[in-house]
């Protein structure tokens, strides 16, 4: 998988400030976990989608 | 017999020979719930006085020979994430205890022009995403097996409901499994069908790319009767068109590596899995061991798209009354905060390709046969953290494809049930039902019931 650099929940706070949702300390750690779950499971996809573009041999996106 | 434990089929004839009434059909069901349900909290509200009247209203159409849908004058109940008018609709949240609809779901609606008559509104996990949760105005439903079990979710009242024989069939939802996980957990019947087959107007959205509406029922063959009285188009073919047809010369592909290898199932549910093949064999189907893709890439495109959209779905909700969301929920919708529009367009394009890759297994086979959910009930002191903990399934991935599913129980590890799950060809509910069907048909795992006893817990 590509690495890539974990969010911190500095990171995730300022994105919940900017949305204008309230996001309590304990909330924070576990939104902050979830979040580079998610980033990861982006990655997992990327490579999916190129290895399979790579198969193809036709660029077909 | 208590008028409650008939099938559907049994109940619709008696009602139409005149030997039951749909009154005396639904006060059953209605004294099942009073006595069974403060054990398994299935029910989070309920419509007896409707239901009644509707059931009057029945029994008199029957009487003038009006109606003969399978569904006329029979009670069933609907998950609260789907709107029903007058019935208090929370979508399992805080943040809509008070919420009473004006407008029926288009599902429900169809529900009632086919005379089925509503009893009431069945548990769900928070808007449908994760559970069980312990601070909602809900206590959790419980596994009718063993009540200090969780029955899964998201459709956890249905599944208690129709495994502890309060009601026959019900209309829930499924966007990651919420159908089929609870069946597989409680011995019940669950009917992911083909994406887009059923309407969902009117039903809370969880991620429209992979919200499905369906029924969990006590068979297979209530199942596909539910489905077809609400699939609203009679020139595609029924669920329920092959029920009872030999499985000679059907190809079964079974994706055995698929579940197998997953460091978290457990043993006796791989050996239940290859039993139930072996079953399949034996009535006639042809099995041939089958390839799919690795179940983490559906599981991470599932994952993406669910919380892409489920966020944009939340945000402004979560601005103004996310201290009304329950500990465990919040943070799977807020972490979608992270995921933007080319990251849902990405997950997208990798949900088209599985699909291709899915497809292009079914054009080998008829169906595909896997395992529902990698492990039975886990008791409910397993989930008393603050933080959800996910339990290994295999029913992301036909969300993700859209392709139909069903899931069957299959056998019981100790005490406890499992269910099976065979997968179709887009629109070809008839072939899972009808596989699904020939099983229960061949087994006595189906008949098997809970034993009602009032629970006290520990």
């Amino acid at each position: 998988m590509t690495e890539r650099q974990r969010l911190t929940q500095t990171d995730i706070a300022a994105l919940s400030d900017a949305a204008g949702i309230a996001l309590s300390e304990e909330r924070l750690a576990t939104v902050t976990d979830l979040a580079n779950r998610f980033r990861d499971s982006v990655e997992v996809l990327r490579d999916y989608l190129a290895q399979k573009e790579k198969t193809d041999g036709n660029g077909r996106p | 017999m208590n008028p409650a434990e008939l099938s559907i089929a049994e109940a619709g004839t008696r009602l139409r020979d005149g030997s039951l009434t749909s009154v005396r059909l639904v006060q059953a069901c209605l004294d099942r719930i009073a006595e069974r349900d403060r054990t398994y909290n299935a029910f989070v509200a309920l419509d007896a006085e409707r239901a009644l009247e509707a059931a009057a209203n029945a029994d008199q159409a029957l009487q003038n020979g009006e109606n003969k849908s399978p569904l006329y004058g029979i009670p069933i109940a609907i998950k609260d994430l789907i709107d029903t008018v007058g019935i208090r609709t929370a979508y399992g949240s805080r943040v809509f205890e008070s919420h009473i609809p004006d407008k029926d779901a288009e599902i429900v609606r169809r529900l009632k022009a086919a005379g089925a008559i509503i009893v009431g509104k069945l548990d769900t996990y928070e808007f449908g995403m994760v559970g069980p949760s312990f601070d909602r105005p809900f206590p959790p439903a419980a596994n009718p097996w063993r009540p200090d079990h969780f029955t899964g979710g998201s459709s956890s009242g249905s599944a208690a409901a129709v495994a502890g024989g309060l009601v026959r069939t019900t209309i829930s939802s499924d966007t990651g499994g919420s159908i089929r996980g609870p069946a597989s957990y409680c011995g019940v019947v669950g009917l992911k069908p083909t994406y887009v087959a059923l309407p969902k107007d009117g039903a809370c959205p969880l991620a429209p790319s992979l919200d499905h509406l369906g029924p969990v029922s006590a068979t297979v063959a209530e199942a596909a009767l539910t489905f077809d009285a609400v699939a609203g188009s009679p020139s595609s073919q029924t669920a329920s068109s092959k029920l009872g047809q030999p499985l000679e010369g059907l190809r079964i592909g079974y994706a055995r590596n698929w579940f197998a290898r997953d460091p978290e199932i457990m043993p006796a549910i791989i050996t239940l899995i290859d039993d139930a093949a072996s079953q399949l064999s034996l009535l006639g189907a042809r099995i041939e061991e089958i390839e799919l893709p690795e179940a983490k890439l559906f599981e991470a495109c599932g994952g993406v798209i669910v919380h892409a959209e489920s966020y944009a779905l939340h945000r402004e909700q979560m601005a103004a009354k996310g201290h009304l969301y329950s500990e465990k929920t919040f943070p799977y919708f807020m972490a979608g905060i992270v995921l933007g529009e080319e990251d849902l367009a990405l997950a997208l394009r990798a949900a088209k390709r599985l699909r291709e890759e899915v497809d292009s297994a079914l054009s080998r086979c008829d169906v595909l046969l896997t395992v529902t959910t990698c492990t039975t009930a886990l008791p409910f002191s397993d989930f008393q953290g603050r933080t959800a903990r996910w339990t290994p399934m295999r029913t992301m991935a036909f969300n993700v494809t859209g392709h139909p599913a069903l899931s069957v129980p299959c056998g019981f590890v100790d005490g406890l049930p499992a269910g099976l799950q065979v997968v179709g060809r887009h629109g070809d509910e008839a072939t899972i039902c009808q596989i699904g069907h020939a099983f229960e048909q061949a087994t006595d795992v189906g008949t098997m019931k809970p034993t009602w006893r009032v629970h006290s817990p520990a």
